[in-house]
């Protein structure tokens, strides 16, 4: 994105450090053997306050369970997270139900996530009740937000399937604004979506981020999306972030192998250029995160020429290679 | 210019339900031609599925009913209303299919080489040990590691990207003349769907294949067809070669589906989105289907669009469009 300054030099609005979150998976005919399938292992970041973080990675990469770790929508197994200097980790119920109302989650799939039999009025004044908002008349407060993602006040009692796909994903944000959140977690906003309504809705959340000075944790796939909405992007693999930096240095710069690769595999709406575009094809698939690697997770699948035994043998630190640039790969430089 | 394989003409695959009568697609025109891939782009519900399906009649009819007037000529001979065992002939061994999801065209209970084998054996009559060496080299050929092996593998035990390769492996078989892949890596990772796209474009090379690929995805239209036809509403908006299409689209949805897409290359903050939402098959709107939503619409639109050529692989579903390319061609 372009022309957009965030103030980075304060607190955090969200300080994550080495998140871990092991499933046991069990085996055999008794369950009694347990592995642990390490979704995600040791991810730190932070973001600040009116600022938009992607994080972008391939399926199995851990990016959904560290959006939904980090607010305790499940339990982490290890790390700390801090919210506006709260230790999340230490919160109670109570406290977790006033953190839930600054912090807001999009999914994916807003049909799976709105109750087919509530109207929209009864459930965005529910969202209200329970957080004591909306007072002296919620149903008007329930109206302004449907204004405010460009839905018509008239569609307040209306249900769910009456709406598209689009329509209904707006719907998921009206709900998620109407407890008036600090951050969003939005997770796959858009992919459900056709290019050309997709557009739309990407629209409303920039400018909603811009009209109510909203944070964004963004995770997608698409990578172009990403760019397009994010100040910082950080990309997970196999669990662990290999890489993450200014939105600007990450695509123009990229440092790990991997997101090299991710980046050349993007198919570009241009086809005069298509031949002289230097493309690296990763060979093989994901590994299993039950079954990952030893060493650098991504050395079984890594194009980089100079790739040796310290890659199979040594787990390459998440480091700092110079002007807010981190990337875990031995054979990046520290940089100046 | 090489031959013409498949011809479809002025295809109508209605829907009859409850709701009404959902016109799918109404008076589809496009031609494949030998060697060639040729992408059939468009948003959920234009009609392209629907389309691919209804020239190898594998439509459940009712609900759907192909109308008369309809064509679909492969190599001359006519499909609509061919036998069943005439298309059953075609299917596999002239024309084949993969779909989005290999695992729901998979069977679960077989193994991988059953599966392969079968088909070897059903449309090429080789005996089970010849057949077993044959799906081992298929599975070679679409860049498996240890074919032998893997031939004895359950489809739960492959990855999404090594389903698709059994998939491809499998539409190979028989060395189809036409391979029609509909959306063949959108449930693909980034890095997965290269290495498909890639092993397509190889195959189609060594196997002289023509390719009738179906997505919503420019990029991998971009990426990998000769030429493109875009479909709205159930209808060709636009047609040209690939380079054409995206330098100097001519169709206002052709240029609104561009200006949407985010680029890699061109970072923006604001997006220009198409306004609106897809009419409903049941009810599309009366004259230019795309008006509604169209930046240019005006007086003339309200009348029903016809398909204009532009040129020898040209062609627009808007009179605008038509007239001011015409008229400037002729200008100069």
């Amino acid at each position: 994105m372009s022309g957009r300054q965030v103030d980075r030099t304060g607190e955090p609005l969200l300080r994550v450090r080495d998140l871990e979150k092991h499933f046991p998976v069990q085996k055999g005919v008794f369950g009694r053997a347990e592995r642990m399938l390490k979704a995600v292992d040791g991810v730190s970041f932070d973001i600040y306050r009116g600022e938009t973080l992607g994080l972008v990675g391939e399926s199995g990469c851990g990016k959904s369970t560290t959006g939904r770790a980090i607010l305790r929508l499940i339990e982490p197994t290890a790390g700390s997270v801090h919210f506006d200097g709260i230790d999340v980790g230490a919160l109670d119920r109570q406290g977790l139900r006033g953190l839930r109302r600054r912090t807001q989650f999009v999914f994916q799939d807003p049909f799976g996530s709105l109750n087919p039999r509530m109207s929209v009025g009864a459930m965005l004044e529910e969202a209200l009740y329970v957080h004591g908002l909306g007072q002296p008349d919620p149903r008007a407060r329930a109206m302004e937000l449907l204004d405010r993602v460009g839905l018509r006040p008239e569609h307040i009692d209306r249900y769910p399937h009456e709406f598209s796909g689009g329509q209904r994903q707006r719907l998921g944000i009206a709900r998620a604004l109407s407890v008036e959140p600090d951050l969003l977690v939005l997770d796959e906003p858009v992919s459900a979506l056709d290019v050309s309504v997709q557009a739309q809705v990407i629209n409303l959340l920039v400018d909603l981020q811009r009209d109510l000075g909203l944070t964004y944790l963004f995770i997608a796939h698409d990578l172009a999306l990403v760019e397009h909405v994010s100040d910082r992007v950080a990309v997970m693999y196999l669990g662990r972030m290999v890489e993450l930096a200014d939105v600007r240095a990450l695509y123009q710069d990229p440092q790990h192998p991997y997101t090299k690769a991710l980046l050349s595999a993007v198919p570009r709406p241009d086809p005069v250029g298509r031949e002289g575009r230097e493309r690296i094809v990763l060979k093989g698939d994901v590994p299993s995160p039950l079954n990952p690697p030893g060493g650098c997770p991504f050395h079984t699948r890594c194009p980089h020429p100079h790739k040796d035994a310290l890659c199979s043998a040594d787990r390459p630190r998440f480091e700092g290679k110079g002007a807010g640039h981190f990337a875990a790969c031995h054979k990046v430089g520290k940089g100046a | 210019m090489s031959e013409i394989l498949l011809s479809i003409k002025d295809l109508r695959t209605w829907f009859f339900t409850d709701q009404g009568v959902a016109k799918a697609v109404d008076g589809v025109s496009f031609e494949v031609r030998e060697g060639e891939t040729l992408g059939v782009v468009g948003e959920s519900g234009c009609g392209k599925t629907v389309t691919s399906l209804s020239v190898l009649g594998l439509l459940p009819q009712p609900p759907a009913r192909i109308m008369d007037g309809s064509s679909i000529l492969f190599e001359g001979e006519e499909l609509i209303g061919a036998d069943e065992r005439r298309l059953r002939g075609l299917r596999g061994n002239e024309i084949s299919m993969i779909f989005q999801e290999p695992m729901s065209s998979l069977n679960p209970v077989f193994s991988i080489g059953d599966q392969i084998i079968e088909v070897l054996r059903l449309h090429r009559g080789l005996d089970r040990k010849d057949a077993r060496v044959e799906a081992a080299r298929l599975l070679q050929e679409v860049g498996m590691a240890e074919p032998d092996r893997r031939l004895d593998d359950y489809p739960h035990q492959l990855s999404g990207g090594m389903r698709q390769r059994v998939m491809i492996a499998m539409a190979l078989s028989c060395e189809p003349k036409l391979l029609i892949a509909d959306e063949p890596t959108t449930a693909l990772d980034v890095t997965i769907q290269a290495q498909i796209l890639e092993l397509l474009a190889d195959l189609r090379g060594r196997y002289g294949m023509s390719v009738l690929l179906i997505t919503h995805d420019l990029g991998v239209v971009a990426e990998v067809c000769d030429r493109v036809v875009v479909m709205y509403a159930g209808q060709v908006v636009e047609t040209g070669d690939v380079e054409e299409i995206f330098a100097d689209p001519q169709h206002p949805y052709t240029r609104g589906l561009l200006r949407s897409l985010p680029s890699l290359d061109v970072p923006e903050r604001r997006l220009s989105p198409i306004p609106g939402m897809v009419p409903s098959p049941i009810d599309w709107p009366q004259g230019c289907r795309f008006r509604d939503r169209c930046d240019s619409a005006g007086d003339g639109c309200e009348a029903e669009q016809s398909l204009v050529h532009l040129g020898d692989h040209r062609a627009v579903r808007c009179w605008k469009a038509a007239a001011e390319s015409l008229g400037g061609a002729a200008g100069s």
